[in-house]
């Protein structure tokens, strides 16, 4: 068997995928770009898909109530590193879109989370310098970019510049915590996202064995190299940061 | 009195599968030559339960139609409405379905079931074969008058909608007419996927049904994700997710198809003491066995459980529904027929070195 990633693994996901319904047009995404992640892979060794559609969350216990989903989407950025359990970047950003419509407003929503990979000590891609808060190789954390644009406008509630009255209460987010979460390929990654939005849909793909296989290996691939290195103090450090005494 | 049509250029030949098929009071089976047949099909002036079609007619004088050119003039004739829906069964040797169709998926759509004489002499296949031209009459028959999806299969809504499948439901959609209605309840009976048969429910299940005392008791567990709708008799069949979701009642550590042959045993063994585990054939390897090999299928109608993890995927002849189960064929039948250029070429180059490592 293949211990490295290859990107014709993920035509062979979409054929899994296109089995059922409600991962019908991540397949069909999957399949129309697969010509351009062949070559991606071949040029440069990097996998980079902007906006696959996945599988809505299941509608329950969402917030605000009676909110209604619309569509959610995947992006990534994936390039294999010297070890293949320690890709030098497996960043993953999931976007949520929904609305509430009320007898008096539309207000449409956005959720965003992603699983980044930052090595400590060195300084953000967008130039904010060296953070101070540790930043584990591999975090999960709610927001993004896309968030940040998404959430700067006058129509943003709530807002400086928003135009409401009276005494309301709201949430708000901070940057942390920014959780150490395992290293993914685009394989793995697909397949979690599925699983934490509907574990329904997730349940069918898992009963498809030729789904199950792709996951099985790609787990085997990444991830049983990385919890066996995890027994070294050394890549303890490197994974978690300056969490590890 | 359900009366089937043999069109065939052999006369001696037909009379002979004809008497082989009928069953005295139920079912008859009457040759006609194909000339006659092409005549009056098509004008509606024969009105068959069904029509049992050769590929090859060339033997008979003067005649220049093929039987997948006759049966899609009657298919026309059916959308037209001019001729009454009834099914159409090709019927043919082997051999001559080789030399005349092999690869071409063309006339796939106008036959409701693909039946090939060879081994017709033998009473359990003639059985077989029985049975299913039953069940596609009377699929035909509950397609010509009210019809409602549902019903026809014998679900409720929330059943369907965890056990069915959009995409068929897409395709029943477009049928309008009882023909393309009942052939595609067919397509759902007899290709695996959305439902299954008992072979293919005893291979998922991990168990060599023919040698477990138990496997009546287990079957009566699993009567309720039996198949309960139109021909259910003719067509025992299971619903594949429904199986599935049986098996997540038992609390497994892994989904059914993740789970070995063993663990599948194990946990089925609990609550069934007289099950005997599967063996997977040698030329088959892997322990999670979920479909069948098509090459031995077609070759010698031999049933051989495929995991997929160790199957060679096969490209069919057209596009499948999402609804369908893919076609695979065993590792050791496909290493004997590399050059079919049907068998993925991936698949066999990474088994071959998977085998070889392994045989080290």
């Amino acid at each position: 068997m293949s211990a490295k990633f290859d990107p014709q693994e993920l035509a062979d996901l979409a054929a899994s995928l296109s089995r059922v319904p409600e991962t019908e047009s991540t397949a069909q995404f999957l399949l129309a770009e697969a010509g351009r992640f062949y070559h991606q892979w071949k040029s440069d060794r990097l996998l980079r898909a902007d906006e696959i559609p996945i599988p809505l969350p299941r509608k329950k216990a969402l917030f605000p109530a009676n909110c209604e989903l619309e569509a959610s989407f995947l992006s990534f950025r994936f390039r294999p590193g010297d070890q293949e359990h320690l890709p030098s970047q497996a960043d993953y950003q999931v976007r949520v879109e929904g609305w509430l419509i009320t007898s008096s407003a539309v207000y449409e929503l956005q959720d965003h989370w992603r699983v980044d990979t930052h090595i400590e000590g060195i300084a953000l891609e967008d130039g904010r310098g060296v953070p101070h808060e540790p930043h584990p190789f591999f975090h999960f954390q709610r927001g993004g970019h896309a968030q940040d644009a998404f959430a700067n406008g006058a129509t943003f509630i709530p807002s400086a510049g928003a135009a409401i009255n009276g005494d309301w209460r709201g949430l708000f987010q901070c940057p942390g915590p920014r959780m150490p979460a395992l290293p993914m390929d685009p394989i793995l990654a697909i397949d979690f996202c599925i699983g934490q939005g509907d574990g329904k849909v997730w349940g069918r793909l898992r009963n498809i064995p030729e789904y199950f296989d792709l996951i099985e290996r790609a787990q085997k691939r990444l991830w049983q190299p990385f919890f066996k290195a995890l027994r070294e103090p050394a890549f303890q450090r490197l994974w978690l940061g300056t969490f590890v005494i | 009195m359900i009366e089937w049509l043999l069109v065939d250029d052999k006369p001696d030949e037909a009379e002979q599968f004809a008497r082989a098929l009928s069953v005295k009071g139920m079912f008859v089976v009457t040759s006609i030559r194909a000339k006659d047949a092409e005549d009056r099909l098509g004008k509606g002036e024969l009105r068959p339960s069904g029509v049992l079609m050769d590929v090859d007619l060339s033997s008979e004088t003067g005649m220049r139609s093929t039987g997948p050119g006759m049966a899609q003039n009657i298919r026309v004739a059916q959308q037209r409405q001019s001729a009454p829906s009834f099914p159409i069964v090709r019927f043919s040797a082997r051999a001559r379905v080789l030399e005349n169709i092999g690869h071409d998926s063309s006339s796939d759509d106008v036959f409701d079931l693909k039946i090939e004489k060879d081994g017709l002499s033998e009473i359990a296949r003639q059985k077989v074969v029985q049975r299913q031209l039953f069940g596609v009459t009377e699929v035909y028959h509950a397609a010509g008058g009210e019809f409602d999806l549902l019903t026809f299969v014998g679900l409720d809504d929330k059943h369907w909608s965890l056990w069915g499948h959009l995409a068929f439901e897409r395709e029943m959609a477009n049928a309008d007419r009882p023909h393309l209605k009942a052939g595609r309840i067919i397509r759902l009976l007899v290709h695996p996927g959305v439902l299954i048969d008992e072979d293919l429910l005893a291979i998922r299940l991990g168990i060599d049904r023919h040698q477990s005392k138990s496997w009546s008791q287990l079957l009566d567990e699993l009567a309720p994700i039996r198949y309960s709708g139109v021909a259910r008799d003719h067509f025992p069949r299971w619903w594949a997710r429904g199986l599935e979701d049986w098996w997540l009642d038992l609390s497994p550590p892994q989904p059914l198809a993740g789970s070995s042959i063993e663990e599948r045993h194990a946990l089925l063994t609990r609550y069934h003491s007289d099950l005997r585990r599967l063996e997977m054939p040698e030329e088959s390897p892997g322990d999670r066995p979920w479909r069948t090999c098509l090459l031995t299928l077609e070759e010698r109608e031999e049933i051989i459980p495929v995991d997929p993890s160790k199957g060679v995927r096969i490209t069919p002849r057209e596009t499948l529904p999402p609804w369908m189960d893919p076609f695979v064929a065993v590792l050791g039948r496909a290493l004997q027929s590399r050059d079919d250029p049907r068998l993925d070429r991936a698949d066999l180059d990474r088994l071959s070195r998977w085998a070889k490592r392994g045989s080290r």
